[in-house]
C-alpha cells in the first residue's frame, strides 16, 4: 500500500510539473516578421508600396546583370565561367547560374506587385485613401512587366504553391498591354504635373514603344524593317518632355543607396557589386578602355559617331555613375532622353527626316553639346547609335543588338545569339523543376 | 525567469528528503591483476542494495552506512571483467575486501547511462550503446573534443573538413537522419543539453570555421556514451534521430585533495600538399618582365613553376597547460579543473612579402582557449545527493578568409600565375584581390560560454529513486570580420577600399529540466522489474545582432559605427520542447531482458494542426552465456544477442510553420516582401530505427568482437520544398512528405594479445558499412545543394543516396573520334578531322575550346526523370560505402607503450575537387597547374623550339586538346566532368610513444605519478586522390547559414589548408 501510494503522488507530481511548465514552455514569441493577416489592415498600405518598390528594384539589380553581359554592355573578367557563356551569346541557358540566381527575385517582384495591387485595390474600394499608394504599386508592377516582356523568351504567374503553366512566347507581348492598361488607370487618379504623374505617363511611353520593339524580334527578328511606329508612345513622350522641360535631361530612377544596400544588393548577382567589387565583370571594351590588369575601367573610350574624337558624354557620364557608386548604382528606368529617341525613332519610322533630326539634335545639341545630327550617318545608324550610347546599362541593347543587326563583339557563331537572333533569357531551371506545368 | 522558478518549484515538490540508517562499511582497493597497478574511477557496488563507491588515486574504496548483512559486491571499470566478491557486513563494523582486475575485451557490465533513464549495465539494454573513456586517450595526440570522438567507434564519423587552426569537426552517426534539418547528434553534457553548433555567425567564412564541442576541455571529460540512432534515443524525443553524445564530466572521490599537472608543447606543419603555381610568357616582353620578377633568363613560351602556396607555410606551435584538484569528504567531493591552450599555427606568410611602407601582414591563425570546470557533490544523507557542475569556457580565434572565397589567402594564392607577376603584385594573382591584399583581411571569433547544470538525487525508499536536473547553456559568440581603411594596398582590390567592420553577436540559450523517478520491483524469484517515468524539456533561444559598416573616413577606426554605410540586422529565434516518457525493463534470471516504453513530446515548432507525437520504442537483450543452460562453446566464454525498434523525430525550425513576410526597405520607406510560405500541418519527421547485435568475448574475453545491423526509414521527412518561385515565395517551404531509408553495419573488434607484468599488446579495428537513399520525395522537385551555384553538384534526388554527385560526361565517341565538333555537323570528328582544324591554327588564334557547341556533352541519360537536362549522370556519392579505424598498443620494458590509430574510408567514395577544377580550366585564374599550364602552352602554339617561337604542329595541339579534353575541362557549362574523383583513403592519424616513471622513482620527489609522451597526429594519408586532401570540405564546420548545404555539400574540396601535421611533447603528472 506505501509502494502504491509513492508512485500514485510521484505521478501526480509529475503531470502537475509538466502541466504547469509545459504550457508556458511551447508559447515562444516571433518578433522577426509579419504575418499575413496584418496585410488586411489598409495602414499597411505605404509600406506594401515601399515593398513592391524595393523588390522592383531588387530584381532589375539581378537580372540586368546576366541581361548585360550578354550584350556587349559588360564582360566577364573573373572566375565564375557561366557569365562567359552569356560573353558567347549563350542566352537561352535555362541551367545559367546567374540567369537562375536571378529568375527568383524577377518571379518575387511580380506576384508582389501583382498581390499587393490587388490587395490596394480593394482598399481602395472600400474607401481607403490609398491612391498614392495604389498609382505607385501601378508603376512597380508596369516596370516589371515590361521588363519580363523585354528581356524573356517566356514566362508563367504562379501563385504560392500553384504552378501555372507558362503563356507562351507569342502570348509575351500580352504582358505590355496589362503594364499600359493599368498605368492609363493611374494616370486617371493622378494629378497632372506631379512627379508620380509624369513617372507613370514615361513609363507608359517606354510600354508602348517596347512593345513595338518587341514586334520587331518576335516570333522572328525583321531587321528589314526594325524600326517602330507608335502614335501613342510619341504622344505620351511629348507630354513627358513638355512636363519635365526640353532639355532638362530628366530621369527617373529606382535607387539604391548605402541606407538600403543590404536588403536591396543580391550578393553574387546584383550588377553593380559583381562589376565594381567582385570584378567578376567589367564594361565591356566596345564602351572603355581596361586598366593592365583587365579588370576595371582606366577611361570610358565610346566615342561619339560623328565627335569622333569625343567620347560620348552621357556614356561616360552614365558609366562613370554606375563605376563609382560601387555596389549601389542607381537605375535609370524612363527618361527625357528616351522620350526623344522614341519620338525619333517614329518620326524615322513615319519617314519625317526633320522629326527625327529634331528629337536627336534635343539631346545631341541640347543636352550632350555635341555636334549636330544633319545626315553624316545613315539615320537608322543614328538612332542606333544613340540608343546605345543613352541608353547604356538600362537593359535595352539585346533587342537593338537583334534588331539592327549589330551583334556584339564577343558572341561566337556557335551560339543562340548568332545562331537564333531574338533569343532572350529562358525561365530557368529553379521554376522548371518546381513547376509540374513546365516542361 | 518566471517558467524556471515554476520549474525549480515543481522540482521540490518531488524531492521531499526522507530518512534512512546506517550500519556498517565495507573498504578496500582495486588493483589491475596484471600489473599491480591501482584501476582509478572503478565503480564498486552492492547491486542488491543499489549503493555503490568509486576507487580514488590510490585504487581505494570505502561503502558507507551498509546495513548488517551478506551481499555480493562487484567492481567494474571499462576495459575489465567485472568481479564479484560475497562480502558479510558487520553491524556497526568494517569489512575489508580487495579486487583485481583483469583486463577484458568485452564488458557486458559496464554502466551506462544515456537513453536508459539511469544506470544500467549494458547488458540489459538491447539497444547499442557507445562508450569511450577518456582515461585510454590519455597518451594520445588529442587537443580538442572533436578528437576524442574521432575514429573511436564505428559509425561515428569525424568530418574534419579542413586544415586550419581552430577549425572544428562535423559529426555524423549513422549518415544523415534527416534532409533538411541539422544532421548534427544532440549533445548533453552531464544531463544538460549542450550549444551543438558551429561556424562563424552568418557564414562568414567556410575554412577556420570552429565547433562549439571544442569548447569543451577534453580534460575534464571523464567518458563519452553515444546513442547512435532512434531506437536507443527514443527517450529524448524530438531531436534525438542523428543520435545523442552525452559527455561525462570529471568527478572528484573522498580522500586528500589530489593534484595533477599537464603540459604539452606541439609543433605543426602543413604538408606539401598543392600543385606549383605553373604559366608561361606569351612575348618576349612579357618573359623579361618575368625574368625580371621571378628571376633566371625566362624565354617565351617556357612554362615556370613557382610554389606560391607554400610560401605561406611556417612552423606552428602550441602550447597547453591544465590541472586539477579533486578529493573530498564522505558528505562532499570535489573536482576542480582549468586547462589553458594557446596555439599559432603553421600558416605565416610573413616572409619576404613586398608590402608598401608602413604595412604589415595582419592575418594570422591562432586560437586560445581557457576552460574551467567545476563539480560538487554533497550527500546530506546515504539517500539524498546534490550535484552542481560548472565549466566555463573563454576562447578566442583569429583566422584567415579561405575556402571557397574569391578573397580567401589560399584561393588567391591557387589563383596566382606567374606571368602576372609585378612589383604590387607579387604573385600574380588575375583577379579580385592579391594575395597581400588578402592578408590584411582579419577574421576573429570570441565565445564566453557557461554550461552549469542543479542536479538532486533522492532515494525515498530502498526501490524507488527520484532525479532531477536542470541545467543551462549559455553561449555569447561575437564574430568580426573587419578590412581595415586603404585594405588593397596594391590597388588592385576594388571591394570596399576604405575598409569594413562586420560584428555579429550571437546569443544562445539552453534550458533544460530532466527529472524522473525509477522504481525498482522483485516481481518473482526470476523476474525483476524497473519502471522509469519522466518528463524532460529544453529551450532555446537564440538572439542574432548584426552591425556592419562599410567605408572608414580614415585609418585607425575600429568601430562599424564610425564608418560611412552603416547596417543592422536582428533576428530572434525560440524553440520549446517538453515530454514525457515511461519506460519498463523486465530481468529474467539475469540473462533476458526486455524494455518497452514510449515518449510524448510536444514543441513550439509544430505547426497549429499538429500537437504532439508519441515515439514507442521495444528492446530485449539475451545472454546465454549467463544462462543456467550455457553449456562451454569452443572459445567463446560469452555471449550476447540483442534487438531494439524505436522512433524518434526531428522536428522543424522555430518559425517554419508561419506564413511570414519579412522587412525590406526601399528608399522611400520600409517596405514588406514575401518571406516564409508557411505550412500549417508541420509535424516532426519520424524516424523508425531496428537494430540487431552481437557481442562474444572468446578466449576468456581477451578477443571481443561486436556486430550491429540497422535499419532506418525516415517518414514524414522535413523536405525543403521548392515551389514555383513565379509564386511569389522564393524561400524553400518544408513539408513532411519525404523518406528516407539508410542501414548499415557495424563491426567492432577488440584483441589483448598479450599481456604480462611488462609486456602487453593490444589490437583493435572497427568497420562502419553505411547506405543511404533518399526513397521519395513526395513530388516535391529534385534538391541542388548549394543553391544555384553549379559547380556543387550535390543532389537531394529520389533513388540515390543524399548529396549524391550529378554533372556532365562526356559524349562516347568511337576509336579514331574526339568528342569535339569543330566543323560545325553537331558530330564528333575524326582525329583527321580534327587535326586538319589544328593544322590551320596559329598561336595566335588557337585558344582552347570551352562551349559545348564545340567539346560535346553526352545527352540527359534519362529523360524522364525529374533532373533535367545533360549534366544529369550520377558522378558518385560523397559519403563513402566503409568507414572505420584500426590500430593498436604495444607496452614493453615495462613502462613504454606505443599507441597508434589508423582510420579509413573506401568503397564509392567521391570528392569533387574543385581546385583542380579550377586551377586546370579556368581560363582568367586557372589553367595554372603544370599540366593546364603545359597544355594551353602546347594548344596554343602546336610545340615552341629552344628560342620559344612556335612550331604549330597539328599533333601537339591534338595531344594537348585528348588531355584538355579528357582530363582538364570542367566548370559551366561541363559542371561535374573531369572534377569529381574516387577519394578512398587511408590516413595515419595517431602515434604515440610513452614513457611512465616507475612508480618508486616518482614517489621518491613526492609525486603520484610522471609521464612522458611524444606523439604524432595526421602523419600521412595513402590515396590516389589527386586533389589536395579528401578529407577538406568547402563548408567546413558550419560556416554556411543553409542548413540544407551544412548537412549535404559534403566532399567539396575549394581551397581549403591541407590537413597540418602536428608533434607534440607532453608531460602529464599527479602528487
Amino acid at each position: 500500500m506505501h509502494r502504491l501510494l509513492t508512485r500514485g503522488t510521484a505521478l501526480l507530481c509529475l503531470v502537475l510539473a509538466l502541466t504547469w511548465t509545459g504550457c508556458d514552455l511551447l508559447d515562444v514569441e516571433n518578433p522577426n516578421n509579419l504575418i499575413e493577416d496584418e496585410l488586411d489592415n489598409p495602414a499597411a498600405a505605404t509600406p506594401m508600396a515601399n515593398g513592391v518598390e524595393a523588390s522592383t528594384t531588387r530584381a532589375l539589380q539581378a537580372i540586368l546583370a546576366p541581361y548585360s553581359t550578354a550584350t556587349d554592355e559588360l564582360t566577364w573578367v573573373g572566375s565564375r565561367d557561366a557569365w562567359q557563356q552569356l560573353d558567347f551569346g549563350n542566352v537561352d541557358d535555362p541551367f545559367n547560374e546567374f540567369t537562375d540566381v536571378a529568375f527568383p527575385y524577377v518571379g518575387e517582384a511580380r506576384w508582389l506587385a501583382d498581390n499587393f495591387f490587388e490587395r490596394l485595390t480593394g482598399f481602395a474600394s472600400e474607401g481607403a485613401s490609398v491612391g498614392t499608394e495604389l498609382a505607385r504599386v501601378s508603376l512597380y508592377r508596369a516596370i516589371m512587366y515590361v521588363t519580363i516582356a523585354d528581356m524573356f523568351d517566356d514566362f508563367t504567374f504562379s501563385e504560392r504553391t500553384e504552378g501555372a503553366p507558362a503563356i507562351g512566347p507569342s502570348n509575351m507581348v500580352q504582358l505590355y498591354d496589362q503594364a499600359i492598361d493599368g498605368l492609363t488607370a493611374s494616370l486617371a487618379n493622378l494629378e497632372a504635373g506631379t512627379d508620380l504623374h509624369t513617372q507613370v505617363l514615361a513609363m507608359r511611353a517606354s510600354a508602348r514603344h517596347r512593345k513595338g520593339i518587341w514586334q520587331k524580334v518576335n516570333p522572328s527578328v525583321d531587321t528589314g524593317s526594325p524600326l517602330v511606329v507608335d502614335a501613342g508612345a510619341a504622344e505620351d513622350a511629348l507630354a513627358v518632355i513638355g512636363a519635365v522641360g526640353l532639355a532638362s535631361d530628366w530621369k527617373y530612377e529606382l535607387v539604391i543607396d548605402g541606407s538600403v544596400e543590404a536588403d536591396l544588393v543580391v550578393g553574387g548577382i546584383s550588377m553593380g557589386t559583381e562589376t565594381n567589387d567582385r570584378l567578376e565583370l567589367r564594361v565591356g571594351a566596345t564602351y572603355v578602355q581596361p586598366d593592365s590588369d583587365g579588370n576595371q575601367i582606366e577611361s570610358v573610350t565610346f566615342a561619339d559617331v560623328i565627335d569622333t574624337g569625343t567620347v560620348y558624354p552621357e556614356t561616360d557620364r552614365a558609366i562613370m555613375a554606375f563605376t563609382d557608386a560601387k555596389r549601389t548604382p542607381n537605375m535609370t528606368i524612363v527618361s527625357e532622353r528616351e522620350m526623344h529617341l522614341i519620338l525619333a525613332e517614329h518620326e524615322l519610322a513615319s519617314g519625317n527626316m526633320d522629326g527625327f533630326t529634331t528629337h536627336v539634335n534635343h539631346i545631341r545639341v541640347n543636352m550632350d553639346n555635341l555636334t549636330p545630327y544633319s545626315g553624316q550617318v545613315e539615320a537608322q545608324a543614328m538612332l542606333n547609335f544613340m540608343r546605345q550610347a543613352n541608353l547604356v546599362l538600362q537593359g535595352r541593347r539585346l533587342s537593338d543588338h537583334y534588331r539592327f543587326d549589330d551583334p556584339s563583339p564577343e558572341w561566337i557563331p556557335s551560339e543562340d545569339a548568332l545562331q537564333s537572333p531574338g533569343t532572350f533569357l529562358p525561365i530557368t531551371v529553379t521554376e522548371i523543376t518546381a513547376n509540374p506545368n513546365i516542361n | 525567469m518566471n517558467r524556471l522558478r515554476r520549474l525549480l518549484l515543481a522540482s521540490v515538490l518531488l524531492l521531499m528528503p526522507g530518512l534512512a540508517l546506517a550500519q556498517g562499511e565495507i573498504t578496500g582497493t582495486v588493483v589491475d591483476g596484471t600489473t599491480d597497478e591501482p584501476v582509478i574511477g572503478a565503480q564498486v557496488v552492492i547491486p542488491s542494495l543499489s549503493l555503490g563507491a568509486v576507487s580514488d588515486f590510490d585504487g581505494a574504496f570505502t561503502l558507507e552506512n551498509v546495513p548488517a548483512g551478506t551481499y555480493i559486491v562487484e567492481a567494474r571499470y571499462i576495459g575489465y571483467r567485472s568481479t564479484r566478491e560475497e562480502v558479510t557486513v558487520p553491524a556497526n563494523g568494517t569489512v575489508t575486501v580487495d579486487f583485481e582486475l583483469s583486463e577484458s575485451a568485452i564488458n557486458l557490465d559496464e554502466v551506462v547511462v544515456t537513453g536508459a533513464g539511469g544506470p544500467v549495465e549494458k547488458r540489459k539494454l538491447g539497444n547499442s550503446i557507445a562508450t569511450i573513456d577518456a582515461a585510454s586517450l590519455e597518451t594520445a595526440p588529442i587537443t580538442t573534443f572533436s578528437e576524442v570522438l574521432q575514429g573511436r567507434e564505428p559509425g561515428v564519423s569525424g568530418l574534419p573538413s579542413g586544415g586550419q587552426t581552430g577549425e572544428g569537426t562535423r559529426i555524423r552517426i549513422r549518415g544523415s537522419a534527416s534532409l533538411s534539418q541539422n544532421n548534427e547528434p544532440i549533445i548533453y553534457i552531464d544531463g544538460v543539453r549542450a550549444n551543438n553548433g558551429g561556424g562563424f555567425g552568418g557564414g562568414l567564412n567556410g575554412g577556420g570555421s570552429p565547433s562549439r564541442l571544442d569548447d569543451i576541455n577534453p580534460e575534464s571529460v571523464e567518458r563519452v556514451e553515444i546513442l547512435k540512432g532512434a531506437a536507443a534515443a527514443t527517450l529524448y524525443g524530438s531531436e534525438a534521430s542523428n543520435g545523442v553524445i552525452q559527455i561525462f564530466t570529471k568527478q572528484g572521490s573522498v580522500g586528500a585533495p589530489r593534484f595533477t599537472f599537464t603540459t604539452s608543447q606541439s609543433a605543426i606543419s602543413y604538408p606539401e600538399a598543392y600543385d606549383a603555381n605553373a604559366g608561361f610568357a606569351r612575348t618576349r616582353a612579357q618573359a623579361d618582365t618575368m625574368s625580371a620578377w621571378l628571376g633566371g633568363s625566362i624565354q617565351p613560351f617556357e612554362v615556370v613553376e613557382r610554389e606560391f602556396m607554400e610560401d605561406l607555410y611556417e612552423t606552428g606551435y602550441a602550447q597547453t597547460y591544465s590541472a586539477s584538484v579533486s578529493g573530498g569528504s564522505p558528505g562532499i567531493t570535489y573536482f576542480v579543473s582549468g586547462r589553458w591552450m594557446d596555439e599559432d599555427g603553421p600558416f605565416g606568410g610573413t616572409e619576404d612579402r613586398r608590402l608598401p611602407t608602413g604595412a604589415s601582414i595582419l592575418a594570422e591563425d591562432v586560437v586560445q582557449r581557457g576552460q574551467f570546470t567545476a563539480s560538487l557533490n554533497i550527500f546530506p544523507t546515504d539517500r539524498l545527493q546534490f550535484r552542481v557542475t560548472s565549466a566555463y569556457t573563454d576562447m578566442f580565434l583569429k583566422t584567415l578568409d579561405s575556402n571557397n572565397n574569391i578573397f580567401g589567402v589560399p584561393s588567391l594564392a591557387q589563383f596566382s600565375k606567374p606571368e602576372r607577376v609585378a612589383f604590387n603584385n607579387q604573385t600574380g594573382t588575375s583577379a579580385f584581390a592579391t594575395v597581400n591584399e588578402a592578408m590584411q583581411q582579419v577574421l576573429e571569433q570570441n565565445v564566453n560560454r557557461y554550461v552549469g547544470s542543479l542536479g538532486a538525487n533522492y532515494r525515498p525508499l530502498d526501490n524507488l529513486t527520484l532525479d532531477a536536473t536542470f541545467g543551462v547553456d549559455f553561449t555569447n559568440q561575437q564574430d568580426t570580420d573587419v578590412r581595415a581603411f586603404g585594405w588593397n594596398i596594391d590597388n588592385f582590390s576594388s571591394s570596399e577600399p576604405n575598409g569594413s567592420r562586420d560584428l555579429i553577436t550571437t546569443v544562445n540559450l539552453e534550458m533544460t529540466f530532466d527529472i524522473k523517478g525509477t522504481l525498482t520491483n522483485q516481481i518473482s524469484k526470476d523476474i525483476d522489474s524497473q519502471l522509469l517515468f519522466g518528463t524532460q524539456g529544453f529551450t532555446r533561444n537564440t538572439r542574432r545582432q548584426d552591425a556592419s559598416g562599410v567605408a572608414f573616413p580614415g585609418p585607425g577606426f575600429g568601430v562599424a559605427g564610425a564608418a560611412a554605410t552603416e547596417d543592422v540586422f536582428e533576428s530572434f529565434t525560440e524553440v520549446a520542447n517538453v515530454g514525457i516518457f515511461a519506460q519498463e525493463q523486465l530481468g529474467f534470471r539475469n540473462f533476458f531482458f526486455l524494455t518497452f516504453g514510449g515518449r510524448l513530446d510536444a514543441s513550439s515548432a509544430f505547426g497549429e494542426s499538429f500537437d504532439a507525437v508519441f515515439y514507442p520504442k521495444v528492446s530485449a537483450s539475451f545472454i546465454p552465456s549467463d544462462a543456467p543452460f550455457w553449456r562451454p562453446l569452443g572459445p567463446i566464454s560469452s555471449l550476447r544477442f540483442r534487438g531494439a525498434v524505436g522512433q524518434s523525430g526531428l522536428q522543424p525550425g522555430a518559425f517554419d510553420a508561419l506564413t511570414t513576410y519579412s522587412a525590406l526597405t526601399s528608399v522611400t520607406g520600409a517596405g514588406i516582401a514575401p518571406d516564409n510560405l508557411g505550412n500549417p500541418d508541420l509535424k516532426p519527421e519520424i524516424s523508425t530505427e531496428f537494430e540487431f547485435g552481437i557481442e562474444t568475448g572468446l578466449f576468456q574475453d581477451r578477443l571481443g568482437i561486436e556486430g550491429t545491423y540497422w535499419n532506418r526509414t525516415v517518414r514524414d521527412a522535413l523536405v525543403a520544398r521548392q515551389f514555383p518561385v513565379t509564386g511569389g515565395f522564393r524561400a524553400t517551404q518544408l513539408d513532411n512528405v519525404g523518406e528516407i531509408k539508410g542501414q548499415g553495419v557495424e563491426l567492432g573488434l577488440n584483441a589483448l594479445v598479450y599481456n604480462s607484468a611488462e609486456t602487453e599488446v593490444n589490437l583493435f579495428a572497427t568497420a562502419a558499412y553505411l547506405w543511404e537513399q533518399v526513397s521519395d520525395l513526395g513530388g516535391a522537385p529534385p534538391i541542388k545543394v548549394g543553391g544555384s551555384y553549379p559547380r556543387y553538384r550535390n543532389y537531394i534526388i529520389e533513388g540515390f543516396a543524399p548529396g549524391a554527385n550529378f554533372g556532365a560526361v562526356l559524349q562516347p565517341v568511337d576509336d579514331g573520334f574526339l568528342p569535339v565538333d569543330f566543323n560545325g555537323d553537331g558530330m564528333p570528328d575524326s582525329e583527321a578531322e580534327v587535326l586538319d582544324y589544328l593544322g590551320g591554327l596559329t598561336s595566335d588564334d588557337a585558344r582552347l575550346p570551352e562551349t559545348t557547341a564545340l567539346v560535346l556533352l553526352a545527352d540527359d541519360p534519362n529523360t524522364e526523370d525529374a533532373l533535367p537536362g545533360n549534366l544529369s549522370h550520377y558522378l558518385g556519392k560523397p559519403a563513402p560505402d566503409w568507414s572505420g579505424s584500426f590500430g593498436g598498443s604495444v607496452r614493453f620494458l615495462g613502462n613504454f607503450t606505443v599507441n597508434t590509430l589508423f582510420e579509413y574510408k573506401f568503397g564509392n567514395y567521391y570528392v569533387n575537387n574543385l581546385t583542380g577544377a579550377f586551377r586546370n580550366r579556368n581560363a582568367v585564374i586557372g589553367r595554372n597547374t603544370p599540366e593546364a599550364a603545359r597544355v594551353e602552352r602546347d594548344y596554343v602554339t602546336g610545340g615552341v623550339d629552344a628560342n620559344g617561337t612556335p612550331l604549330n604542329d597539328p599533333q601537339v595541339r591534338l595531344d594537348a586538346l585528348n588531355t584538355w579534353v579528357n582530363d582538364l575541362l570542367a566548370l559551366a557549362p561541363f559542371s561535374g566532368l573531369n572534377t569529381i574523383e574516387q577519394a578512398d583513403f587511408l590516413r595515419w592519424r595517431e602515434l604515440s610513444l610513452t614513457y611512465r616513471v616507475p612508480r618508486d622513482l616518482v614517489q621518491r620527489v613526492r609525486l603520484r605519478n610522471l609521464s612522458f609522451t611524444l606523439a604524432g597526429r595526421n602523419l600521412a594519408i595513402f590515396t590516389k586522390y589527386s586533389g589536395v586532401d579528401p578529407e577538406l570540405n568547402a563548408i567546413g564546420r558550419g560556416g554556411s547559414t543553409d542548413g540544407l548545404d551544412t548537412n549535404f555539400l559534403d566532399g567539396v574540396e575549394a581551397f581549403g589548408f591541407v590537413t597540418p601535421r602536428r608533434f607534440t611533447f607532453t608531460m602529464r603528472m599527479g602528487f
